[in-house]
């Protein structure tokens, strides 16, 4: 049962301000994005009208808290199907950002810009790559690019995700 | 009697034969583009294409039709079958008293129009814009109904005086039209063209008026007329400038005759008058369906719950400035135990009213719990631009409202998150349904169908002209937004114009009779009857020929066929069977409306059904007897077919159900007489139905 007493009735006008998050309050429920996402047919779990419903009646803890948010595979599959025009990927986009800087990151995500700071990617290149590289006449690439954990740095997303 | 056949360019190469005595067969090239002169008084077989088109071609004659082109010609069958057809229908015709012509005078040019709003201010100045005398009469004592309780009409948000006030200056300005007001229709007889109408007027009790405003200072009585308060002699700002007692809560304390500047009488004088009309417009509006029905809102019990009007006043007077407020859709409406019905404006109501809360005080939070939106046309604007203004949208009826430590407590489910919700809100506002006035609609004699006239009900068949000479407009029929009323309004008035611009209409359509001889006055037709047109006049059956519509559902309940219809009663419509019937063949008794139409189509698209179905037009399935079904398997029928049209798009409101209940007894007399109970089918074909039509009678031959 949501009690709208607790409900944050601003949570809607915050997430419309967010890029690409304006066009939040077009949706009338139609549940196009719902029946058009391939994720949903993996797990039920997702399901972007309830995120983009839960969100408008203002139930901000229980969007920003729930795994759910971060299933989105961006296939962009919903966008093309809103009749009311609504970016709806980058929409929840916009949510996921909106979770992150009010300290809503899942443990992965941490973990990934963790190793992002590290190497400059997410995938360790150990010797064995390089050799496979030099193998078939790849030439070989840096282990780490430390210019990537400048730009967090620049960018303060390792203050975001509370690192 | 005259038998017409048309060879179709010498195409139909019909063989001379002898129809008997006084029966001239004419043979002609093109029926269709040679008019043949026939006079009205006359019986005459016509012989050619489909009575759909023939019928247009030769509107006004006593006619039975033989459908040669599309049942003969393009089903390739042969012209021995073409005679008998021809033979049936001069056996039925010869049976048949000529058609009477029924003329209707129209000796009064002024129309009268019930229902001083939107609607009957708009009939009565289009009328007099055209010449015409018009007699207006208003229940209450001020014009504008409805629309002059409201404060705004969306969805362009235009204040309502800015439609209203234009109006009431055309009609008041206009020429020949008298005003009425405290009036209502006692009583109403005639027929079109020469209505006479007793009317009952209340005395106004402001008899000279400076409008000074005193008399409701000093009133001692409050009332709370639908949110807005006001005194028991009170002023609205239309028309006419004056002010009224309300006598329904008036204590005629005289408080008011010691102030007055003008005169005021405290005694309720009541006066009849008789007019006359040609025509009736009735333009009686809708009224707000009582949300106390409707016991699990509250309304009534918690002062926060009100209706869209009450809401509407309180927030445009600055009465109420809530935080919160959730608007309540479907109260009453789409509901099978209050209205079964949707009434169509009140979700625009309800956008309206949040429209105007979030204009006046945008920081308002505004839930909308609404089952369904139906916001069509350009209320889709509105619905949209509310959605980006931040009003939340709730899918699901609330189960209840409770009121829980002084704020109301609205209980609903979300469909769109599947999640029970509970909203806390400072006022709750319930969007009813509404009722049109019945009880004017049975003054008139007009039978109703649930709330709303019979008539109307298949509009989109086009029985929206009778009874002859009463027209309806705006929401009295159905509800209806402003600018739909003022569209119907002006349709009304052309109605009206085209009507009582005439001095008499003259027809043909046949209508049923009554033989007084034959009559026991047991009164079985009355309640076939779709229309109220049968009625009971000094102790006799009576038909009223301005109402009937031919449909010949009466003439077959009557046990002694008493009642007969013109074009069709019992004993000649048995003669065609019995003459047109042979050993083996198929009868299809087809609806004239719909099957006969298939059968058409059927000649068009190729289709091709054996030689032995015979096809009979009847203005109805439910105007088919047993005994019709019995005299051709007496002559060797293999089997019966009737066609109607599917259930509830009957022309005739109900005659298609009669039809069903028909054939359920014909069937178990049928076993018990020994026959197959499956020789005789009972099945609707659509209009387009071809195939159906062809596959039906292809099993049954097998």
């Amino acid at each position: 049962m949501i009690n709208l007493k607790n409900a944050d009735p601003t949570f809607k006008w915050e997430i419309a301000k967010q890029e690409g998050g304006k066009q939040i309050l077009k949706c009338f429920g139609c549940s196009d994005c719902a029946a058009s996402c391939p994720v949903r047919y993996f797990d039920e779990r997702y399901n972007p009208r309830k995120i983009i419903r839960l969100t408008l009646l203002g139930m901000k803890d229980q969007v920003l808290s729930s795994p759910f948010l971060w299933f989105c595979a961006h296939c962009h599959a919903c966008t093309e199907h809103c009749p009311q025009g609504i970016p709806v990927a980058e929409l929840i986009n916009a949510i996921k950002n909106y979770a992150v800087e009010n300290g809503y990151c899942p443990e992965g995500y941490k973990i990934q810009v963790e190793l992002l700071q590290k190497m400059g990617r997410l995938y360790e290149v150990e010797d064995f790559d390089l050799k496979k590289r030099q193998k078939i006449g790849l030439p070989p690439v840096d282990k780490t690019i430390p210019e990537v954990a400048k730009i967090l740095e620049k960018t303060g997303i390792l203050n975001k995700v509370g690192k | 009697m005259r038998v017409l056949v048309c060879t179709c360019n010498n195409k139909i190469k019909l063989p001379d034969f002898d129809l008997g005595p006084d029966i001239n067969l004419e043979m002609h090239t093109d029926l269709c583009k040679r008019k043949a002169a026939i006079s009205p008084d006359e019986k005459v077989v016509i012989a050619g294409c489909s009575p759909s088109l023939m019928e247009g071609l030769f509107p006004d004659v006593n006619a039975e039709f033989v459908n040669l082109h599309e049942h003969i010609v393009l089903m390739g069958h042969s012209m021995d079958k073409a005679k008998d057809l021809i033979a049936a229908a001069v056996e039925k015709m010869k049976a048949l008293t000529p058609i009477k012509r029924k003329v209707f005078k129209i000796e009064n040019k002024n129309a009268l129009i019930i229902g001083g709003g939107i609607a009957g201010i708009e009939v009565a100045s289009r009328l007099s814009e055209n010449g015409l005398n018009a007699t207006l009469i208003e229940k209450a004592p001020f014009l504008g109904g409805t629309v002059a309780k409201l404060d705004r009409l969306y969805p362009e948000g235009t204040p309502y005086s800015h439609t209203l006030m234009p109006q009431i200056g055309k009609l008041i300005s206009g020429k020949n039209i008298n005003l009425f007001f405290n009036t209502e229709v006692k009583e109403i007889k005639g027929s079109v063209g020469s209505y006479k109408i007793i009317l009952q007027t209340h005395s106004r009790g402001v008899i000279e008026c400076t409008n000074c405003g005193k008399c409701t200072e000093v009133c001692p009585i409050e009332i709370n007329d639908e949110g807005k308060k006001r005194k028991a002699i009170y002023y609205v700002p239309t028309f006419p400038d004056k002010y009224a007692i309300d006598w329904k809560n008036c204590t005629k304390c005289g408080e008011c005759l010691k102030v007055c500047e003008g005169k005021i009488e405290l005694e309720n004088k009541i006066s009849e008058k008789e007019i006359t009309a040609g025509a009736v417009v009735v333009a009686t509006g809708l009224n707000y369906y009582d949300a106390c029905n409707v016991e699990e809102y509250g309304y009534g019990r918690y002062p926060g719950v009100m209706t869209t009007l009450e809401f509407e006043r309180a927030v445009t007077s600055e009465e109420l400035k809530p935080e919160k407020v959730v608007i309540v859709y479907c109260v009453g409406s789409r509901d099978s135990k209050h209205l079964p019905y949707c009434s169509k404006i009140c979700c625009f109501l309800g956008l309206k009213e949040a429209k105007l809360i979030t204009d006046r005080l945008p920081q308002t939070q505004v839930y909308v719990a609404a089952m369904d939106m139906r916001s069509s046309g350009t209320f889709e604007y509105l619905y949209n631009k509310l959605r980006e203004r931040g009003v939340t949208f709730i899918k699901g009826k609330p189960s209840e409202i409770l009121q829980r430590n002084g704020k109301l407590v609205v209980r609903s489910e979300d469909l769109y998150t599947n999640e029970l919700l509970e909203i806390e809100a400072d006022a709750v506002v319930l969007s009813t349904g509404f009722t049109p006035d019945k009880e004017t609609f049975e003054k008139l004699g007009i039978k109703l169908n649930g709330d709303f006239p019979i008539l109307f009900e298949n509009s989109s068949l086009g029985n929206t002209d009778l009874p002859r000479g009463i027209f309806t407009a705006g929401s009295a029929t159905f509800p209806a937004a402003v600018r739909d009323t003022l569209i119907d309004a002006r349709k009304a008035a052309f109605s009206v114009l085209s009507l009582l611009k005439q001095d008499k209409i003259e027809t043909l359509q046949p209508v049923a009779r009554v033989d007084e001889d034959l009559c026991s006055v047991c009164r079985m037709c009355i309640g076939t009857c779709a229309y109220n047109a049968i009625s009971i006049v000094d102790d006799k059956i009576k038909i009223n020929e301005e109402l009937c519509m031919g449909c010949g559902v009466c003439t077959i309940t009557c046990p002694s066929y008493a009642s007969q219809l013109e074009t069709f009663n019992p004993e000649a419509f048995s003669r065609q069977i019995k003459s047109l019937v042979k050993e083996g063949d198929i009868l299809a008794l087809l609806c004239r409306w719909s099957a006969y139409n298939a059968t058409d189509k059927a000649a068009y698209d190729k289709f091709s059904y054996p030689e032995n179905v015979k096809i009979i037009r009847v203005p109805c399935s439910g105007a088919v007897d047993p005994s019709h079904v019995m005299d051709a398997l007496d002559k060797g029928a293999k089997g019966v077919l009737i066609g109607g049209c599917y259930p509830d798009a009957c022309h005739y409101a109900k005659g298609n159900f009669r039809a069903k209940a028909r054939e359920q007894v014909l069937k178990m007399n049928l076993e018990s007489m020994g026959f197959d109970k499956n020789v005789v089918r009972l099945e609707w074909i659509g209009k387009d139905e071809a195939n159906k039509f062809v596959e039906i009678v292809k099993e049954m031959n097998k």
